[in-house]
């Protein structure tokens, strides 16, 4: 059986989800896109239900990339069951979407969630009453305190069992259904998803919608559109509005008015929260509080990635002596083992100081509702590079390290705003790229020289993205964000998500670390090397630097900060300056942080956007780097 | 229907009763602020407006919507009181 979770973002969608089914879910793509959505099997009492958490959609009426998604879904993987969920605090805004899936052919389950938040905000909704008005459950809950979870379970389990009486729920007001009925009529041989119901698709063809109505081929509309615009001219004539915008208004009419009858007015709590926006939205200290939040970031990510760094690697260090103890140095077995161990700490190095502390703090933002306000001041200078407000998230993340930064880029709403997001995460010196160009450039050059690489960089990004976005304009012309009230997060719920993610990484990512440190391990122990570098050599000549840093490109895709190990380990010195002319240190620094993206990034990469964005990604990076580092170097001999 | 009566939502002041009377960019516009419930019609509010020609805020039902500039310039609003 399967069990599909559609509603408005923000209502509590994905916390019901994790607490049903979380613990087994997995990650999937639509066909063709970016859009993910939550899949997970579970058994609920004793009878095995495939839970599918989709994308949060306001409504059906407008199919962009999401509304697709989720039109694509109902129609094409059948479901057994609908759980519209619906904040309980905004009901009337909610209730438009329900009547649009209960002219769906599937039995519906509602979830009137945050029943909590609407009783501070002094509203108590009858259930029963909803429920009899509607024709289908309603179950009220407080999710991120797992009330009414139980019953919702049972609900969803004996959904199937429902009479679907095909005249359940809502309507339209009189003189609009008269016109559905009219047209209804003319349509009812005509070939449409079977799910959908005669009515839903003249509503549709009245507003002049039709997407998911020629999904399984045409809907031969060619002998109705005379009617259909004769009865589309009356509408608007009677109404002095466009079709879409009367069909709209009167859902919401009937929203309204069935709101009205089920909803009690009680007490209002003033919350504090509810005025904080006078201060973090304002012209002055929106912007004070922002740069503070940005500052606390790059503390984490550099700060408390690096403090807790050390002492890990410590740890490892003495685990890998204990584990090494036994083996003699200059084996098979002692490579393969150390470089296996090397990659399971390279794993770690990403994990715990910078995986799990940046999702966190992004989860956090996120369910606390700063991160849409965030977006919100931001996003006059993300227009800038042809991107919106949304997209500075991913952004930051990046300065501490590309794979949370491409994790993050899910919260954007578009496949083209996503990868634009990508590309630009990748391009950002992570903390390990900034260890090279400080620890190479900042150490023998100075400072400003390596300011001049972040300065650089930063250039670079402008002109990519802006390039991007001319080359692939957007399907929408600007910002139209939900900005949610302040909520206290929950504590649970959102290591819970973090932990999710995170298994994500730690199930794909980590194990590739692993096998291609034992490669590189094996490579070097049968003195390929050489080979290795002389395969580069075109390259590090190209870029006018010494063969013998051909390997340690190579290490540096399996981390970032092992191409300045290697470096003197190839050179056989610490003293790189003896070695190495400026301009050499320059171009390699440059060419480093520039690129191809580590393999945990390209492993992520691929997981967010498909293999083929992957490779045109790593490839873009690849182009960039190597012009910047020629140039540097021709500019500068 | 360009050149509908009204004010730009982005010079009326904060926190008054408006409505929606009408909106430029033809149906590709009506169908963008329809994905948030927005049409003409629509009762709301301006509650914000964010600086370097940033996004604006408004409250519908009490929900708050950022719209991007370049949008917002596009409808129109009459003071309601
Ligand atoms: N007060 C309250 N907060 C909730 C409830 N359910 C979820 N939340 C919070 O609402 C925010 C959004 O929840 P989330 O599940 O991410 O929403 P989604 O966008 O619909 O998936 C998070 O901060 C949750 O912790 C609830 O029943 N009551």
């Amino acid at each position: 059986m399967k069990a599909v979770l559609v509603g408005p973002p923000n209502t509590g969608k994905s916390t019901v989800f994790n607490a049903i089914a979380g613990y087994k879910s997995v990650v999937s793509n639509f066909p063709g896109t970016t859009v993910k959505f939550m899949r997970s099997t579970v058994r609920l009492g004793g009878k095995s239900v495939e839970m599918v958490d989709l994308p949060g959609v306001y409504n059906l009426t407008a199919p962009y990339e999401i509304e697709r998604s989720v039109l694509d879904y109902l129609i094409d993987e059948d479901p057994d069951v609908i759980v519209n969920i619906l904040n309980a605090s905004q009901l009337e805004s909610g209730l438009p979407l329900t009547m649009e899936l209960l002219d769906y052919h599937i039995p519906m389950v509602v979830v009137l969630n945050m029943t909590d938040e609407a009783l501070r905000n002094g509203q108590k909704v009858n259930s029963d009453k909803l429920g009899q008005m509607l024709g289908v459950p309603v179950i009220e809950t407080v999710a991120t305190k797992h009330k009414g979870l139980p019953e919702l379970v049972e609900a969803i389990r004996h959904a199937p069992k429902q009479n679907l009486v095909t005249d359940r729920g809502i309507s339209y007001t009189a003189e609009i259904e008269a016109v559905i009925d009219e047209l209804s009529a003319y349509i009812e041989n005509m070939s449409i998803p079977e799910v959908l119901s005669t009515r839903y698709a003249a509503a549709r063809l009245l507003e002049g919608e039709s997407y998911e109505l020629s999904k399984n081929g045409s809907i031969g509309t060619n002998g109705l559109s005379n009617t259909i615009q004769q009865m589309q001219h009356r509408l608007e004539k009677d109404k002095q509005l466009p079709v879409d915008t009367v069909l709209l208004r009167d859902r919401q009419q009937t929203a309204a008015d069935l709101a009205d009858q089920v909803i009690d007015e009680t007490a209002v709590e003033a919350r504090l929260l509810d005025r904080l926006d006078e201060w973090l939205l304002h012209p002055i200290w929106g912007y004070v509080v922002l740069f503070g939040v940005l500052v606390g970031l790059f503390y984490i990510a550099f700060g408390v990635g690096a403090m807790m760094e050390e002492p890990l690697l410590e740890g490892y260090h003495l685990l890998e002596q204990q584990l090494l103890g036994g083996l003699i140095p200059g084996t098979l077995w002692y490579v393969v083992i150390q470089s296996g161990l090397s990659g399971v700490g390279a794993g770690i190095a990403i994990v715990l100081p910078y995986l799990v502390p940046l999702l966190f703090l992004l989860t956090l933002l996120e369910d606390v509702g700063y991160l849409p306000r965030m977006a919100y001041l931001t996003d006059s200078f993300m227009n800038k590079v042809g991107l919106q407000g949304s997209a500075i998230m991913p952004a930051m993340l990046g300065y501490g390290c590309s794979v949370p930064a491409i994790m993050a880029t899910r919260i954007l709403n578009s496949t083209r705003d996503k990868i634009i997001a990508a590309v630009m995460s990748t391009l950002i010196p992570c903390s390990a790229r900034s260890v090279v160009i400080m620890g190479l450039v900042g150490y023998y050059l100075g400072v400003p020289a390596a300011l001049a690489i972040y300065g650089l960089n930063i250039l670079v990004i402008a002109v990519t993205s802006r390039v991007l976005s001319a080359l692939m304009p957007s399907e929408m012309p600007g910002m139209l964000m939900e900005v949610p009230p302040y909520r206290m997060p929950s504590l649970r719920s959102a290591l819970q998500k973090v932990w999710y993610r995170v298994r994500e990484f730690v199930t794909i990512a980590w194990p590739l670390l692993v096998a291609g440190s034992i490669l590189l391990g094996i490579a070097q122990f049968y003195g390929l090397e050489k080979s290795i570098n002389a395969a580069l050599s075109p390259l590090t000549l190209l870029l006018g630097l010494p063969v013998a840093t051909g390997i340690t490109l190579i290490f540096g895709v399996l981390r970032k900060e092992l191409s300045l190990i290697m470096l003197m380990q190839a050179l056989g010195t610490h003293q790189i300056a003896a070695v190495l002319t400026s301009t050499q240190i320059m171009t390699f620094a440059i060419f480093v942080t520039f690129y191809l993206p580590c393999l945990a990034t390209l492993v992520v990469l691929r997981k967010e956007l498909g293999t083929r964005w992957a490779v045109t990604i790593a490839a873009i990076t690849l182009i960039i780097a190597l012009t910047l580092a020629t140039s540097m170097r021709l500019i500068f001999t | 229907m360009i050149d509908t009566p009204g004010e730009l939502l982005t010079n009326v002041p904060r926190n008054r009763k408006l409505k929606i009377t009408g909106l430029e960019g033809g149906s590709r516009m009506r169908q963008f602020i329809r994905r948030m419930g927005l049409s003409i019609g629509s009762e709301i509010k301006l509650v914000n407006s964010a600086p370097f020609a940033g996004p604006i805020l408004i409250e519908q039902n009490g929900n708050k919507t950022a719209i991007g500039r370049g949008m917002a310039l596009k409808i129109k609003v009459e003071v309601l009181e």
